[in-house]
């Protein structure tokens, strides 16, 4: 077993336990800084593929971001960060078998495929290969993806945006 | 060729079968324990010296000659004080935070070529790591100030990750701007695109007007990234009390400390290689010092340029630092919606501008710099 | 080029192991002496009033969702921006120049709409403010001088 064996494998726990606190923990906030170590061990399977760019574009998106936006919603209001999720059994009754048929679904699959044979990765000149992607064969889906992005934006700000009811409603100053 | 290699390459002074991660580490703790955070640590008794030669009194002068050893003294301060976490704090969370902003200061020290052969990790992807190790700062700052339960930490928490997370808009598109012009994402070869080859190839600062504003915008956002002032509103000294470390205390507000100035020190490294030329000089080629020292039967020419490249490299960091620290007690701070302001309203269109300008810059003149089209019309005419 | 990654994670691992290095070490040096009065949240003094929750502002949230959009743009403008010198100089630059800033470009409109609309002030109705205090009767006369700015 040579160190990237290690390394993979301890990223596929570490995600594994970070992703059980996620789902299983009744605090949200711990829940939301379990998600980073999560969030981190998917970083650290790409590097181990040999995918630079991708691992650090997860650390940038969504460590930096996507979790610092879960962040900020969760400290919004005392209802979402005071509340106890999953707290007694009869809560966890249909979340679980759920799990469990998913499980099987998911082993199901990964018997009856066909993985062919193992290759090294390439690992070089990972970010000319995902330009050369980008511009080439998938660049119909590149401006797609700018414009759900412009969706996504417009969306979001439409539907946060704090009701002025009334002139001399502030909603708070800091 | 990153330290690592060049350590393993000092085939004479080691012993045979050293497995290579030890070389790893080595070069790991050399750059972090040996100059990350002892530089971190000086630049604080620095900046103290700094500020009081420009108020026009003495500063700290009792430890030690001049007062250099200040710096230790607080050191050994900060481990001896007593935590004063408040009832409520969250204690996971509260020791985790300052954990994750010195993970995210130091860690981008991998990245940075001190020399040709001094760099922690020679990656592909040099800048774009940086970017990504310098995001997981305002995270330590948002669960640092959330922990410590109190009103005006998280007050500061919260403003001062809005103020992080917005900047680092700017700071990636002046990044952008800069692996336009060069072509290449790896740190080491964008330093060696600013070497003076005699063609005129020079800094990048002065390789056209755009770069030029954008090296301006890359250290306006690089100010506010590490909460300096003008931008320091997340520790406003006047306003709210301390921030979001009023609850800190010891070392792990000394962490905070650190970090911060960590994070002065490699934004300062990353623009002296990235905008100004790294470790070349305008009319010199390092390459070419060759002394003729020799010990123990091997040249130490080598080893002399790579200390003359290490010290240009250092100087030209030195003085943006010192432009750093110049700043903070020269200008007020800015009210938070001028903060906001300045970063939506200004910065990014500045900087997507001339981010604009600068690939057509690229594409019109096919990737010469300025003074490359001056020799060239001076030669041809 | 897997080794430099190697060399990349033994810096964060050694980043991320030094503070907690550092505080257990600090927990074996330092005092402990705490009572209630040290326990208790700073408050310049006084004792605390009510809990630590501040009445949350949606204008975080806002920056926040516009920073998300525009990093991945960021994110995704690199590989395409470490093509363009070389298209530059040996040619078919303008696909590349044009996807490029197509895809700013998009982006840019939805800067633009927000900035009309007021989204990213962050003092959400500076403007109309301005203007209901101007009409308001008590402070009229404040401004009975002052040109239109």
């Amino acid at each position: 077993m040579s160190f990237l064996d290690f390394f993979v494998v301890f990223c596929f726990l570490g995600g594994v336990v970070c992703s059980a606190v996620v789902a299983l923990h009744p605090n949200i906030l711990y829940a939301a800084v379990a998600l980073i170590g999560s969030l981190l061990a998917v970083a650290g399977v790409y590097a181990s593929l040999g995918a630079d760019f991708l691992a650090a574009a997860q650390l940038i998106i969504y460590v930096g971001g996507v979790i610092v936006v879960i962040l900020f919603a969760v400290m919004m209001s005392e209802s979402i960060y005071k509340r106890r999720f999953l707290d007694g059994v009869k809560k966890m009754f249909l979340p679980t078998i759920l799990s469990i048929a998913l499980m099987l679904g998911m082993f199901k699959l990964l018997v009856s495929t066909n993985w062919g044979e193992l290759r090294i990765p390439n690992y070089e000149n990972t970010t000319i290969r995902i330009g050369q992607a980008l511009t080439g064969p998938y660049a119909l889906i590149f401006e797609y993806v700018a414009i759900v992005l412009l969706f996504g934006l417009i969306g979001a700000i439409v539907v946060a945006r704090p009701n002025i009811l009334k002139k001399d409603q502030d909603g708070g100053n800091s | 060729m990153s330290l690592a290699e060049f350590l393993s390459g000092l085939n004479d002074f080691i012993p045979p079968n050293v497995p290579f991660f030890v070389f790893s580490i080595a070069a790991a703790v050399i750059v972090i324990l040996g100059f990350a955070m002892p530089i971190g640590g000086i630049c604080t008794y620095i900046e103290r010296k700094v500020a009081a030669d420009f108020q026009e009194r003495i500063g700290p002068n009792r430890v030690g000659p001049f007062g250099i050893l200040q710096f230790f003294a607080d050191g050994i301060k900060m481990f001896l004080k007593e935590d004063t976490a408040t009832k409520n704090a969250d204690m996971f969370i509260y020791n985790l935070a300052p954990g994750l902003v010195t993970a995210g200061a130091l860690g981008a020290f991998a990245a940075i070529p001190f020399s040709k052969y001094v760099i922690g990790a020679d990656l592909d992807i040099g800048i774009f790591y940086v970017m990504a190790l310098a995001s997981l700062v305002s995270l330590g700052i948002l669960l640092g100030a959330w922990s410590s339960e109190n009103k005006w930490s998280l007050l500061g928490g919260m403003r001062g990750a809005a103020q992080i997370v917005s900047y680092e808009i700017p700071l990636g598109i002046a990044l952008l701007s800069v692996v336009v012009v060069s072509g290449q994402m790896s740190m080491i070869k964008i330093v060696d695109g600013q070497a003076w080859l005699g063609s005129g190839s020079f800094w990048y600062i002065f390789h056209n007007p755009f770069l030029f504003l954008n090296f301006f915008v890359y250290f306006v956002a690089a100010l506010a990234e590490c909460n300096r002032t003008p931008f320091d509103l997340p520790e406003a000294e006047s306003e709210l009390v301390s921030g979001f470390n009023t609850e800190f205390s010891g070392m792990r507000f000394g962490l905070y400390a650190l970090a911060e100035f960590a994070d002065v020190i490699m934004f300062a490294c990353v623009a002296a290689a990235i905008f100004l030329g790294g470790w070349h000089l305008p009319f010199v080629n390092i390459e070419n010092i060759h002394l003729g020292w020799s010990l123990a039967g091997k040249s130490l020419d080598p080893l002399i340029q790579t200390l003359f490249m290490i010290l240009i490299f250092l100087g030209k960091a030195s003085v943006i630092v010192f432009v750093v620290m110049w700043l903070r007690w020269t200008l007020p701070r800015l009210r938070v919606d001028q903060l906001m302001d300045l970063c939506w309203k200004y910065l990014i269109p500045i900087a997507f501008f001339n981010l604009v300008g600068a690939s057509l810059w690229v594409w019109i003149f096919k990737g010469q710099s300025m003074i490359e089209l001056i020799s060239g019309m001076m030669g041809a005419g | 080029m897997l080794q430099e990654f190697a060399n990349a994670l033994s810096f964060i691992v050694l980043a991320a192991v030094l503070p907690v290095g550092i505080l257990f070490v600090s927990k074996f040096l330092r005092p402990s002496y705490p009572y209630s009065g040290k326990l208790a949240t700073y408050e310049c003094g006084e004792d605390p009033v009510g809990s630590a929750f501040v009445m949350f502002n949606n204008r975080f949230y806002l920056v926040a969702i516009v920073f998300l959009v525009f990093d991945v743009e960021v994110a995704l403008l690199f590989p395409i921006m470490r093509l363009f010198r070389e298209a530059a100089i040996n040619g078919g630059a303008l696909p590349i120049f044009l996807l490029a800033f197509g895809f700013l470009f998009v982006l840019l409109v939805g800067l633009i709409y927000e900035w009309k609309k007021g989204d990213i002030d962050w003092v959400r109705d500076a403007i109309e403010r301005k203007q209901a205090l101007r009409e308001d009767a008590a402070f009229k006369h404040r401004f009975e001088n002052v040109k239109d700015s």
